[in-house]
Order: C-alpha cells, then sequence, then structure tokens
C-alpha cells in the first residue's frame, strides 16, 4: 500500500469526507483509525499466516463502491454470532473478530437510511475470517472473505498500477459479483453497465478474472426495486447477466436476488449465506491414491 | 523442480508467494534433501500426510536463515516436506541415492493407510501418486537387496544379461538356459514357500493375511521371483468376507500362534506398530480393512522392514 492509500482514509471525495465528519463523531473515529486492533482484518501480507493445517476458501465480493459488499459481510457474522451455527457448521472461530466488529458497527450507524454501513476504508485491510466446524462430522472449514472498498476496484477502470498490484480477485475459489439491482431501472443503469464492462475485461486482458472460481450474481438491495415485472427491469437484469457470463465464458450463472441488509425472516439472504457456508463440491479424491485398491484391481484384471 | 513448489503451495494458500521466495525455500529444501536419512524423511512423510509437526525441518530453516525468524505458515511447512520427499524420489539428481528411493516410496504407501477414509484431505494430492511406482519398480529391475555369499552367482544372473558382465568365464551360448534354471529354481522356491502357508489351515482370514503377508516378504533368501505378491496374495486368501476394524484384528492376531512381536525400525510401519503397541496412532483402530487389504499393507510393511535391515 503506498503511502498516498494509507493517508486516503475515505473513500468519498474529500469535499464529502469533510461533511461526513462533522456529521458523526463516529465516522470521525473510524476515519482517523490509522493502527490496526487485534484481530483487525489482514492484508495480503498477512493473510497466509493465518492458515493452520488446510486449505482455506477464498470467497471474493466484488463490485464497485456502494453496493452493500460490507453490510452483507456484517449481516454474515451477525447472524454466525447470534446463531452460533449456520448449514450445519458451527462457527468456532475467526482470526478478524475486530474486522468482523467494525462491519457490524458500522451497519448499525445508521442515519440517512441511504446506507447503513460506511463505506469500506481505502486503507482498510479485506480478509476476514471463518473458522466453522461440522456439528456431526467434526469436519473443520476456514472461510476467507475478501471484503475489499469499491472504490480501489473502481481504480482499476483506470489505472493500470492499481490493476496489476491486485492479487487476490485471480485466486478466489468463489466470486460474488454485486449488481445494486435498484440501478437497474435507474438512470445511471448505462454507466453503472459500463463501468461493470470496463472493470471485467480489463481484469480479463490481464488473466486476472478467476474463470475456474465458481461464481455468484448478487443483485443486491432488491427490496428497493419497485416493480420487479417492469419490462425496463427485466430487460436489463439479463443484460447484467449476459454481460458477466459473456466476459467468464459460463452459461447459467447462479443468480441471488437479495437485501443484505434486513436480517428479519430474510430467506434469500440465509439461503446465500447457508451456500457459501457449505463447502463446495469437493473434487473426488484420486481413487488411485488407494493404491493397495488399485493394485488389487489390476491384479484381478 | 521449483515450479512443483509453486503449484504445491499455492494449493494450499490464500495468496501466492513471491518467486524469489518460493526460490528460497526450494533451494532451502534441495539442501535439506541432501544430507537427509531415513529417519528424516520418515518426519516429512509424517507431517504431510498425518499433519505431524517437522520440527527438524524447522530448525533448519531457522538455522539456515543465520537464526531469523522466518514466519511461515505451519501448513508451508508440510508442503516443504512434501517437496523434499517429492524431490528424493522423483528427482534424477546424482545427489539422490538410487537405491533409497525404493525405501522412501515405500514409507509413504506404507503411511497411506492412516489417510484411507481421509483422501480428500491430503494436501497437494496431485503429487503423491507419482511417488507410488518406485516401490515396485524394485522388482522389476531386480536390484540387489542382500548378500547370499554361497550363493552370488545365483543373485548375479538375475541381474545380468552374460558372464562376461558377472566376472566369469563361461561359455555365453549357455548364459540363458542357466539363467532360466536359476529363475526355475527361485520360482519353485516361492510355490513351495506358497503351498506351505497354504498347509498350515488357518481358518480365519486375518491371520492368514497376516501369516502370509509375513512368509512371502520376509522368508525368501532372495526376491527375484518376478511374481507380483498381491497376485499371490489373492491366490492365497480366500474370497472377500467383509471388512473389520483394525482394532480387532489386532485382537484376534496377538492370541494367535502365528503372531511375533516384530521389532520395527520404520515409523512408516504404522499396522506393526499399531499391533505392538508401539508409537500407535491410536485412531487408526477404527480404520476398517478386508483381508486381503489387511494382507497387502501389511506385506508391504514388512517388506520395507526387510529392505531397511538390508
Amino acid at each position: 500500500m503506498n503511502n498516498e492509500d494509507t493517508n486516503e482514509l475515505l473513500l468519498e471525495t474529500s469535499k464529502e469526507a469533510k461533511n461526513s465528519e462533522q456529521e458523526s463523531p463516529i465516522e470521525q473515529l473510524v476515519a482517523i483509525k490509522d493502527t490496526p486492533f487485534y484481530t483487525d482484518a489482514l492484508n495480503e501480507a498477512e493473510i497466509n499466516s493465518a492458515i493452520t493445517d488446510q486449505k482455506p476458501e477464498l470467497i471474493v465480493l466484488f463490485g464497485l463502491n456502494d453496493l452493500g459488499k460490507t453490510t452483507f459481510v456484517g449481516s454474515l457474522y451477525h447472524l454466525l454470532r447470534v446463531n452460533g451455527e449456520m448449514a450445519d457448521y458451527k462457527f468456532v472461530n475467526s482470526d478478524t473478530f475486530a474486522g468482523f466488529e467494525r462491519r457490524v458497527f458500522l451497519r448499525k450507524c445508521s442515519k440517512d437510511g441511504r446506507s447503513n454501513t460506511n463505506r469500506t476504508l481505502r486503507s482498510e485491510n479485506q480478509f476476514l475470517t471463518l473458522h466453522m466446524e461440522h456439528k456431526t462430522t467434526q469436519e473443520k472449514r476456514f472461510i476467507v472473505l475478501s471484503d475489499r472498498a469499491g472504490e480501489r476496484y473502481r481504480d482499476y477502470i483506470s489505472k493500470d498500477e492499481e490493476l496489476l498490484r491486485d492479487n487476490t480477485v485471480k485466486h478466489a475459489d468463489r466470486i460474488l459479483l454485486f449488481v445494486n439491482a435498484e440501478e437497474l431501472v435507474g438512470r445511471s443503469y448505462s454507466s453503472m453497465k459500463d463501468e461493470l464492462r470496463t472493470l471485467l475485461r480489463r481484469l480479463k486482458e490481464k488473466s486476472m478474472l478467476p474463470m475456474s472460481a465458481t461464481k455468484y450474481i448478487i443483485f443486491n438491495k432488491y427490496d428497493k426495486v419497485e416493480d420487479i415485472e417492469n419490462q425496463q427491469f427485466k430487460e436489463h437484469k439479463l443484460e447484467i447477466v449476459t454481460l458477466i457470463e459473456e466476459m467468464f465464458e459460463e452459461k447459467n450463472i447462479p443468480q441471488h436476488c437479495i437485501n443484505s441488509k434486513n436480517l428479519d425472516t430474510n430467506k434469500d439472504l440465509e439461503n446465500l449465506f447457508c451456500i457459501l457456508v457449505k463447502p463446495l463440491d469437493s473434487k473426488k479424491a484420486d481413487p488411485s491414491l488407494d493404491w493397495v485398491k488399485m493394485a488389487i484391481k489390476n491384479s484381478k484384471r | 523442480m521449483e515450479t512443483v513448489l509453486e503449484e504445491m503451495l499455492n494449493s494450499v494458500l490464500v495468496i501466492p508467494f513471491q518467486k524469489d521466495l518460493i526460490s528460497k525455500l526450494s533451494t532451502l529444501s534441495k539442501n535439506y534433501a541432501k544430507s537427509i536419512d531415513r529417519a528424516k524423511v520418515e518426519n516429512c512423510v509424517s507431517a504431510f500426510l498425518l499433519g505431524t509437526s517437522n520440527t527438524p525441518l524447522h530448525t533448519y530453516i531457522i538455522k539456515q536463515n543465520k537464526g531469523q525468524f522466518i514466519n511461515l505458515p505451519p501448513i508451508v511447512y508440510k508442503i516443504l516436506s512434501e517437496y523434499i520427499v517429492y524431490m528424493l524420489i522423483i528427482d534424477k539428481d546424482d545427489k539422490f541415492y538410487d537405491g533409497n528411493k525404493v525405501i522412501y516410496s515405500l514409507i509413504v504407501r506404507n503411511m497411506m493407510v492412516s489417510c484411507k477414509n481421509s483422501y480428500s484431505k491430503l494436501l497437494a494430492p496431485e503429487f503423491l501418486t507419482s511417488m507410488y511406482p518406485f516401490s515396485d519398480s524394485y522388482r522389476e529391475e531386480k536390484s540387489v537387496i542382500e548378500e547370499c555369499s554361497e550363493k552370488q552367482i545365483t543373485p548375479d544372473i538375475f541381474v545380468h544379461d552374460n558372464f562376461e558382465d558377472m566376472n566369469l568365464t563361461l561359455n555365453e551360448d549357455l548364459f540363458n538356459e542357466v539363467k532360466q534354471l536359476a529363475q526355475q529354481s527361485a520360482k519353485l522356491e516361492y510355490q513351495k514357500l506358497i503351498s506351505d502357508i497354504k498347509s498350515k489351515g488357518i481358518e480365519d482370514p486375518f491371520i492368514l493375511a497376516y501369516h502370509a503377508a509375513k512368509e512371502l516378504a520376509v522368508t525368501p533368501q532372495w526376491k527375484y521371483v518376478d511374481v507380483n505378491p498381491v497376485t499371490t496374495i489373492i491366490d492365497i486368501l480366500p474370497t472377500n468376507r467383509g471388512n473389520i476394524k483394525l482394532k480387532n484384528i489386532k485382537g484376534k492376531l496377538i492370541d494367535s500362534e502365528y503372531y511375533h512381536h516384530h521389532h520395527t525400525q520404520s515409523k512408516s510401519s504404522i499396522l506393526l506398530n499399531y499391533i505392538g503397541n508401539i508409537d500407535a496412532i491410536n485412531k487408526i483402530g477404527d480404520l476398517q480393512l478386508s483381508a486381503l487389504e489387511f494382507a497387502i499393507y501389511m506385506y508391504y510393511e514388512f517388506f520395507l522392514e526387510e529392505l531397511i535391515k538390508g
């Protein structure tokens, strides 16, 4: 991280940031934070140190700013803390409690109804970890979430040096591509689509798209869509799906229409969390690893 | 080889290491491998298969780094352990003695019994199967493993193609015939051994499996019969009657007249150590095996112990 980044603590433009600071002492506190807390979110240099004895699964939350990625993470953590489990997996530990708590804390700092979550700080570390354990089999599971500031992804659209510095997206095991459902019928739709196309195209040109990762298209803020039967909404939604599928050269990427803010009987969100907490269909172990069985099989031929 | 390490590491890390760090780790691993002994190889295999910590490697890396602490995640030491064993078995570097490849390969195979129900949890498993075949190449190449002073001509003839190479002045026209005679003789001895095993009339398939495995691996004075031991074991054992837990097999064996405590030398002889209560991995007791599987695992454990004994 360069000095410019380190000093640029808020994602808003400096003018907006100043206004924001004046409005909220809490955000002011957050903004001046430049020393990480114990168990804060981890960066690229630190994340490997969190690995113990099993391969982690990297889930990348991908998208520009103000799409609700941090709210999504905060909601996931909140449910895990409250329920202690999800999809038959117990939540046993995290290396990044402070990182999660900050996100949950900010999530609660609603003041204008526009966004309950302060935007992720540009200098904020991106990695959050979840250590899970299956309730019956005791199988351990280590999930790493990448919740990077959307502004950094925005930088990728125009700045090569920022784009090439990314060492996370291409290594994703799963990638959640966030789209603001509300914008599908808004005036900003065209520019949103252009930005998304440019961002994905630039990553693809540099071979930085995780082509083999499991992909999910997340239409977030779905509750704010006034009429989901609206023809234009449907067409734009399809255009976005087609754009993403073309970029990833993959058909039928699962779509999830969610509201990551509301946690009261929010089945769609909970279902998505359960999908993420469960391991990907693990590749079947190579049968030839069982050399005794193979020797028996070969001798009986 | 460095790309192998890179692939292995990438399969367990969130963010790949920089190339220069991979290169440094590869060099350290190679140097460690050059001065390795069997016990250290066993530590390595145990680290990447059973998840134990590899203290000698850890100490070595810190020492080589002039005492400076290298903050490598524990999983990286396991991958380095796998890489070291992979190099020892696969790399054609002269520094790695060929004769040991068989032993190291058998150590990997034998320790795999502990992973029988958890292959999906293995680290970088795609590199494991390539470490297997060297175990059988021993028989294919008919390498000398023991001295037979009185019958020196017999083991020699299996590994040479003419008398001259054996430093013998004999009619070369007769070489093939003499070699065939030797082969038939060895085969007859082997067949007699099989008949002896069968004639004991052991009814319990697991006791028979143990006895057969031991006799086939230990008794033959030389191991030059080009017979697949698995085929032989299949021929000796009755058809499969189902699997039972190793702890129950152990119970049967120790009450049996055919069981004699075996002083193992290798940590990789997991079943022998468990049955003999040496350094036992207790959870292995719940492992379910068929008599045939048990016999094959036992055979290769005895076989490795024989090789180590030299």
